[in-house]
C-alpha cells in the first residue's frame, strides 16, 4: 500500500485496475487461442459484427472476462492483506491511516466503510445515469409509430441494457446506503469484514465493464431476463458477457451482504438490543438475508446458460426445460425486488419521524414485518411463471402467497400514516421525497395484486401495464427513498450543506414526471401495448399515440431531473455552506458525531444505548449517550478543506 | 485433560464408523434393491443423517453459540 | 495491532466473528449445490441418472469420508497440542483430498463419455463445482500446513485450521447429497 501515497496518475486505484483488466483481457483471450491452437481446434473465426463474429471464439472472449476481472481485483490491491496472510505475514486491523487521503481516496482502494459508502453511492449514480440514457435512446424510438432510427437489434440491447444496468444501480445504491449507514447507526467504528467490504465494492467495477462490453461485443437481445433458449440460441457474444458482469454484481452482493449480518449481529453497541435497533438497519439486516442465499440461484442459473453455450451442455433447450431456467432465476430474481425496496422503505422509516417530530407508529411491528416480506418473498416467485406453462396445480398457490405479501407491506403503511397523524411536519428536499415516496409506493402497491391474481394475470402479462407497475414500485421502493436518503445524510457525509431551492425543484419536477410515466405506461398497456418491442400494432396508434409523446417527454424531464440533482451534489460538495453537525435534529447517533465523520467513527468512545430510538416529541427522552467529555469537543465546525469529495478541484 | 482428550479422538472414531457403515448400506441399498421408485427416499434420508452427523461434531455447529465463551481443550 | 499483542478474550471475539461470517458464507453456498441438486431430480426425475461407475463412486466417497475423519483429528490434536499427530492427521487429509480429485476428474470423466447429454451435463456440472471446491479445499489447508510449520498457530490461537476444518468438512457434507443422487439413485436411461 506504501507505494499509493507518493502520488501521480498512475497510482490511482482505478486506474490501476483497469490497466489490469486489460492486460488480463489479453491474457485470457490469447491462452484460449493459443489452446485451441495445439488442441487443433478452430481457433478464431473473421471479424464480422454483422454476423456477431469478433475474431476470437467466445470461449476465448470468456475467458478474458474472467481473466481480466481477477487482475483488476489485484492491480486495484483490495486483495494484497489476503495474500500476506497466506504467507502468515500479520497486517493492522484496521489500516485506514494506510490510504490516501482527499477526493483521491474515492478513486482507490480504502477498507473505510465510509469511503467505500460513498464508492458505493457515486458509482451508483454513474450507473444510474447510465441506464437512463438507454431508456431516453429507445424511448424517443417508441414516441411515434414506425421505426425512426434505431434497428431492431440495437433497440433490443437498448432495453435489455437499461433493465440490467438499472438493478446494478439499484444493487450499489443499497449497497450505499447499508455500508454507509448500518455500522455508523450500530455504534460499530466499521464493518466486520473491512477488507471483503473493499473487495465486495470493487468488483462491481470490471462486472460494469463486462456488462457494457455486450454493446460492442453483438449486443442482446433477450431482455434482462436473459431466459433461454433464446440467449442460449443468440449468435451475438454480448450474451455471455451480460451472463459474467452479471455473475459478478451478483458476487458483489453475496459478499456484501454476508457482512451487513455479521456487523448487525456481533458489533452492536452497548445496550442495542435488536429491538432497539433503527429500522434501517433493520431493513438492511432483511434484505442481506435475501442477498446473501438467493443471489445463488441467479448465478447458477447464468452459469448454466454459459456452460451450455460455451461446452455445449444441455439443460434448458432440447431434452432439457426452460421451466427450470425460469424457477432458478426467479427464485433470486423475485427477492431481488424486496432486495431493491426494502432499504428504501427502511429510509422512509427512518426519516419520517425525523420529519414529523413525532414517534414512529408501531416500531415493533414496522421491524417485523421487513423480515415478513422478506420470508414470504422467498415464497412467491412463481407469479412471474403464470403464463409460462408450469405446472398448473402451482398457480393458485402461488397466487396466494403472493397476495400475502400485501399483508406486512400494509404494516408499513399503517406505520407511516399513523406516523404522520397530527405531526408537525417541515417540507425539506428529504422530507418531500419521503412523502413522495410513499404516495407512488401505493401506486405501485395498488397495481400488483391484479398482476398477482392469475385470471387477470393472463391478460396483463407482458404489456406495458407490468411496465408501469414495477417502475412504480422501483421509483417508490427505491429511487424517491435513495434521492431521500442522499439530501439527508449529504451534510453528514460532505460536511456541507446542498442547495435547497435546486433540490425542490428536482423533486417537483421528477414527481409528476414520474405519474405521467407511469400511469401512461399502465394506459397503454391496457390497451394493449406489448411490452418489449420496438414498433406497435399501428391499429393502437390512435389510442395511445399521444400517450407514448407524453410518456417520452415525462422521461426526458426525469432524466433533466436527475441532472439537476447531480450538479446541486457536486457544487454544494465544493462549495456549499459548511453544514451543522445535526442539521434535522435527528436522534440518530451518526448525528451525534462531527461533520464529516472521522475517520475512526466514536473511536475509542462508543456511545451507549439508553431509550428508545423514535421518541420524538417526547421531552427528556434521549436515545443514546455519547461521552460527555468528547461529544461538546467535537461539534467544532469542520475544517474547510476537510474531505469534501470534490473539495480540490 | 488426558480424559477430555480421549473422548475427543473417541467422538472422531465413532463417527467415521457410522458415516462408513451408513455408506455402505447406501450402496447396497442403491444398487442391488431393486425399486427405482422410491429408492429415492431412504437414500435421502441416509444423506441428511450423515450430513447431521458431520455438522454437529465434525464442524462444531455449536460453537456459533457457545464460541465466545469456550475454550478448545 | 496485530493479533501477537491481543488479548486471549480479544481472539476469542475476533474468531466469534469471522466464525459467523464463514458459516454465512457456507449457507450462501449451500444455495448453490442445493441449486444444482434440485435442477439433477426437475431434469431427470428419481427414476434415472447418468451412466457412472459404481465401484468408484463408492472408492471416492470412502476417500473423502476418510479425508474429513483426519480432518478432526488434526483439528482435535492442534486443540491439544499434540504437534506430531496434528502434521501427521493435515497431511493425511491432503493426501486423501488429492486422490478425490485425481478419481474424479482424471478417472471418473473420462470414463463417463461427456456427450452434452442431460445426464452427462448434470453430472459434470455437479461433479465439476464440487471439485472445484475441494480443489481451494486443498489450497487452504496447504496453506494452513505452511504457516504452522512457521508456528503461526498455537493450541488457544488457531482460527485458520479451525476455518479451514470446517470448509473442508462443508465440502465432504455436499458430496454426501451428490454422491446418492448422482450414482445411486435411479436406473441408467435406456
Amino acid at each position: 500500500m506504501n507505494e499509493q501515497k507518493k502520488g501521480g496518475f498512475f497510482s490511482i486505484g482505478l486506474v490501476k485496475g483497469i490497466l489490469g483488466y486489460v492486460v488480463g483481457m489479453v491474457v485470457g483471450l490469447a491462452l484460449v487461442t493459443v489452446l485451441r491452437m495445439i488442441l487443433g481446434l478452430p481457433a478464431t473465426t473473421p471479424w464480422d459484427p454483422q454476423a456477431k463474429t469478433f475474431f476470437f471464439v467466445e470461449g476465448a472472449w470468456v475467458a478474458g472476462a474472467l481473466l481480466g476481472t481477477i487482475f483488476f481485483i489485484l492491480s486495484v490491491g483490495v486483495a494484497s492483506d489476503w495474500f500476506k496472510w497466506m504467507r502468515g505475514v500479520e497486517t493492522p486491523s484496521h489500516p485506514q491511516d494506510a490510504f490516501e487521503h482527499g477526493a483521491k481516496r474515492y478513486l482507490s482502494a480504502s477498507f473505510d466503510h465510509k469511503v467505500i459508502g460513498v464508492q458505493y453511492g457515486f458509482t451508483s449514480l454513474v450507473v444510474f445515469m447510465l441506464a437512463g440514457f438507454f431508456a431516453l435512446i429507445f424511448r424517443t424510438e417508441l414516441a411515434a409509430p414506425g421505426m425512426q432510427y434505431l434497428n431492431l437489434d440495437q433497440y433490443n440491447t437498448m432495453f435489455t441494457l437499461h433493465g440490467i444496468v438499472m438493478i446494478v444501480a439499484i444493487l450499489l445504491g443499497v449497497g450505499a446506503i447499508s455500508n454507509y449507514l448500518v455500522p455508523l447507526m450500530i455504534g460499530a467504528n466499521d464493518m466486520a469484514f473491512p477488507r471483503l467490504n473493499a473487495f465486495a465494492f470493487w468488483i462491481n467495477v470490471p462486472a460494469a465493464v463486462t456488462l457494457l462490453s455486450s454493446i460492442l461485443l453483438g449486443g442482446l437481445e433477450t431482455g434482462w431476463t436473459g431466459y433461454p433458449p433464446l440467449s442460449q440460441t443468440s449468435p451475438s457474444l454480448g450474451m455471455s458477457m451480460f451472463f459474467w458482469g452479471v455473475y459478478f454484481a451478483g458476487m458483489s452482493s453475496i459478499l456484501g451482504s454476508l457482512n451487513v449480518i455479521t456487523t448487525t449481529i456481533r458489533m452492536r453497541a452497548k445496550g442495542m438490543g435488536y429491538f432497539r435497533m433503527p429500522i434501517l438497519v433493520w431493513t438492511a439486516l432483511a434484505t442481506a438475508m435475501i442477498g446473501l442465499t438467493a443471489t445463488q440461484l441467479i448465478g447458477l442459473s447464468f452459469q448454466m446458460v454459459s456452460f451450455e453455450r460455451l461446452f455445449g451442455m444441455t439443460f434448458f433447450h432440447l431434452e432439457g426445460n426452460p421451466i427450470l431456467f425460469q424457477h432458478l432465476f426467479w427464485f433470486y430474481s423475485h427477492p431481488a425486488v424486496y432486495v431493491f425496496v426494502l432499504v428504501g422503505l427502511g429510509t422512509i422509516s427512518e426519516l419520517l419521524p425525523v420529519f414529523a417530530r413525532k414517534p414512529l407508529f408501531g416500531y415493533k411491528w414496522v421491524a417485523l414485518s421487513a423480515f415478513g416480506i422478506a420470508l414470504v418473498g422467498f415464497l412467491v416467485w412463481a407469479h412471474h411463471m403464470f403464463t409460462s406453462g408450469m405446472e398448473s396445480y402451482l398457480r393458485v398457490p402461488f397466487m396466494y402467497s403472493t397476495l400475502l405479501v400485501a399483508v406486512p407491506t400494509g404494516i408499513k403503511f399503517f406505520s407511516w400514516v399513523g406516523t404522520l397523524w397530527g405531526g408537525k411536519l417541515s417540507f425539506e428536499t428529504p422530507s418531500l421525497f419521503v412523502l413522495g415516496a410513499i404516495s407512488i409506493f401505493l401506486l405501485g402497491g395498488l397495481s400488483g395484486p391484479p398482476n398477482g391474481t392469475v385470471s387477470t394475470d393472463l391478460h396483463l402479462q407482458d404489456t406495458y401495464w407490468i411496465v408501469g407497475h414495477f417502475h412504480a414500485t422501483m421509483f417508490g421502493g427505491f429511487v424517491f427513498p435513495f434521492f431521500a436518503a442522499l439530501y439527508y445524510w449529504f451534510p453528514k457525509v460532505s460536511g456541507r450543506m446542498y442547495n435547497e431551492k435546486l433540490g425542490k425543484l428536482h423533486f417537483f419536477l421528477m414527481l409528476p414526471a414520474f405519474y405521467v410515466q407511469s400511469l401512461g405506461q399502465m394506459q397503454v398497456g391496457l390497451l394493449g401495448m406489448r411490452r418489449r418491442i420496438a414498433d406497435y400494432d399501428p391499429a393502437l396508434a390512435p389510442d395511445i399515440q399521444l400517450t407514448q409523446l407524453l410518456i417520452t417527454i415525462a422521461a426526458f424531464v426525469i432524466g433533466l431531473s436527475v441532472l439537476i440533482a447531480v450538479v446541486n451534489f457536486v457544487v454544494s460538495a465544493a462549495r456549499g455552506k459548511v453544514a451543522v453537525a445535526n442539521p434535522w435534529r435527528s436522534r440518530s447517533p451518526e448525528f451525534m458525531l462531527p461533520s464529516p465523520i472521522p475517520v475512526h467513527n466514536y473511536g475509542d468512545h462508543p456511545f451507549e444505548v439508553i431509550g428508545e430510538p423514535y421518541d420524538y416529541g417526547l421531552a427528556g427522552s434521549a436515545y443514546v449517550s455519547i461521552d460527555p467529555e468528547r461529544a461538546p469537543k467535537r461539534e467544532e465546525p469542520p475544517a474547510v478543506s476537510a474531505t469534501a469529495p470534490a473539495a480540490t478541484d | 485433560m488426558d480424559e477430555k482428550k480421549k473422548q475427543a479422538y473417541g467422538i472422531g472414531n465413532a463417527i467415521l464408523i457410522v458415516l462408513l457403515a451408513l455408506t455402505i448400506g447406501e450402496f447396497l441399498l442403491g444398487n442391488f434393491a431393486d425399486v427405482w421408485s422410491i429408492v429415492w427416499a431412504p437414500l435421502i434420508a441416509i444423506a441428511v443423517l450423515k450430513a447431521f452427523f458431520v455438522v454437529r461434531d465434525f464442524m462444531h455447529v455449536r460453537r456459533l453459540w457457545t464460541g465466545d465463551e469456550e475454550e478448545h481443550a | 495491532m496485530s493479533s501477537v499483542t491481543t488479548t486471549l478474550n480479544e481472539y476469542r471475539r475476533r474468531e466469534g466473528t469471522n466464525r459467523l461470517g464463514l458459516w454465512l458464507f457456507l449457507i450462501s453456498d449451500t444455495f448453490v449445490f442445493a441449486g444444482m441438486f434440485v435442477a439433477r431430480f426437475y431434469l431427470l426425475g428419481s427414476g434415472t441418472r447418468p451412466e457412472v461407475s459404481q465401484e468408484l463412486g463408492l472408492a471416492i466417497t470412502t476417500l473423502l469420508l476418510i479425508s474429513s475423519y483426519f480432518m478432526y483429528t488434526a483439528e482435535t490434536a492442534m486443540a491439544f497440542g499434540d504437534t506430531r499427530k496434528y502434521y501427521r492427521s493435515l497431511m493425511v487429509t491432503i493426501a486423501l483430498g488429492t486422490l478425490f480429485l485425481i478419481g474424479v476428474v482424471a478417472v471418473e470423466w473420462p470414463l463417463a463419455h461427456y456427450d452434452g447429454s442431460v445426464p452427462t451435463s448434470i453430472f459434470f456440472l455437479m461433479t465439476g463445482f464440487h471439485a472445484f471446491h475441494v480443489l481451494t479445499g486443498i489450497f487452504f489447508l496447504v496453506i494452513v500446513y505452511r504457516n504452522s510449520k512457521k508456528g503461526l498457530y498455537t493450541a488457544e490461537r488457531h482460527w485458520p485450521v479451525e476455518a479451514a476444518a470446517v470448509y473442508w468438512h462443508f465440502v465432504d457434507v455436499v458430496w454426501i447429497f451428490f454422491y446418492p443422487a448422482l450414482y445411486l439413485i435411479g436406473g441408467v436411461a435406456g
